[in-house]
């Protein structure tokens, strides 16, 4: 009698961490728009740390992503950070230095590190995206694949 | 070695990213120091303090000139000062300006500050001169700053904001501009204030902001 293969498990592991990624990635520049949107009402920039949006709206995007696995990779997430960033650049005017300036800026604030130079808060915001993108595209990729990893989720 | 490119690219960025940022004083601060913010300058007439560019406003509204870095409000000005209000008042009375308290909590719609009136200019190293107030702060209506020394002594330690130089009549800052009454920027968005990014340098620059007596 022929022996067949086991099926390959499903790794929720990795869904997780696909989902947390993404999250971040999605919830970082949702954050970044609220604070900016927040920030255009001075009464309320003058009295409150809008800039606490930014380090939030990541915080929860994680969560949420944690909390709805990604089983494959979706377009709709790169089109949806897409969107957010041109919201993000037309609120400030398309002006490449605000949009070099602003949201570092508020990330900062956000985080209570007055100290950092923008050029390192530019480099971090700049590899969480790239890296935190990269990493569940990859990962996406491997669980789209037919005979691969989720072959056996419904 | 393909393998650990990308850990040697994200391991680069890190390092970037946890280098501290230069906060020297560099021999064009005219003697201030982040450890000596403000001097007294007596046969001059006036004062000189060391700030920091804060680059969002330049590219945001906000209400506020000069705030003390440690005050409540010390990340929503254009210039975070390094010197505290107390002080900045202090050295003001010092040169003998006379102070306006003319403002309060129940007038400050209505009333604008007075006291003497104040030249504020702004510079730093490696500018082309001293820029004024006017220069390096854009009014949406193009009105001049008409900056004065409003006193507020009480007010500003009982409320702690860190407030040196408002942009509207201010019952808390030490100074404030008698152009337009309180609630001008944020209540009734009579006016919108920036920084002159065409002006002013990059975020996180030293400047060396001097007041005296305007003639």
């Amino acid at each position: 009698m022929p022996t067949v293969p086991p099926p390959e498990q499903p790794r929720p592991a990795l869904q997780r961490l696909a989902g947390l990624l993404a999250g971040l990635c999605l919830g970082l520049l949702a954050g970044c728009l609220l604070a900016l949107l927040a920030g255009r009402w001075v009464w309320l920039g003058m009295r409150v740390n809008t800039g606490l949006l930014v380090p939030l709206g990541a915080l929860l995007g994680g969560l949420a992503g944690l909390k709805k696995p990604l089983g494959a990779a979706r377009p709709w997430l790169l089109a949806a950070q897409a969107a957010l960033v041109a919201a993000a650049a037309w609120l400030l005017g398309f002006d490449r230095q605000a949009l070099l300036v602003v949201p570092a800026c508020l990330f900062r604030e956000g985080c209570h590190l007055p100290g950092l130079s923008l050029t390192t808060t530019n480099a971090l915001l700049a590899s969480w995206l790239l890296a935190g993108n990269a990493l569940w595209l990859v990962l996406g990729r491997r669980l789209d694949q037919p005979h691969g990893l989720l072959r056996n989720i419904p | 070695m393909k393998k650990s490119a990308p850990l040697l690219l994200l391991a680069a960025l890190a390092c970037l990213a946890l280098a501290p940022p230069a906060l020297a004083a560099g021999p064009d601060l005219q003697g201030l120091s982040p450890d000596k913010p403000l001097v007294v300058d007596s046969q001059a007439g006036s004062l000189r303090y060391l700030a920091k560019v804060n680059g969002k406003y330049l590219h945001q509204p906000t209400r506020h000139a000069s705030i003390y870095q440690g005050g409540k409000f010390g990340d929503k000005s254009v210039f975070s000062a390094l010197a505290k209000p107390e002080d900045f008042r202090q050295a003001l009375s010092s040169l003998g300006l006379k102070a306006g308290d003319n403002m309060t909590m129940d007038n400050k719609e209505t009333t604008t500050v007075r006291g003497d009136e104040l030249a504020v200019s702004v510079t730093w190293p490696g500018a082309a001169r001293a820029y004024t107030l006017d220069e390096v702060i854009v009014d949406s209506n193009g009105k001049p700053i008409q900056t004065r020394f409003g006193g507020n002594q009480g007010s500003a330690l009982q409320h702690n904001t860190g407030c040196l130089i408002c942009l509207d009549s201010c019952p808390v800052g030490i100074a404030s501009n008698a152009t337009y009454t309180y609630g001008a920027v944020e209540k009734r968005g009579e006016v919108k204030f920036t920084g002159n990014a065409k002006v002013l340098p990059p975020d996180g620059t030293l400047v060396v902001i001097t007041v005296g007596l305007k003639k």
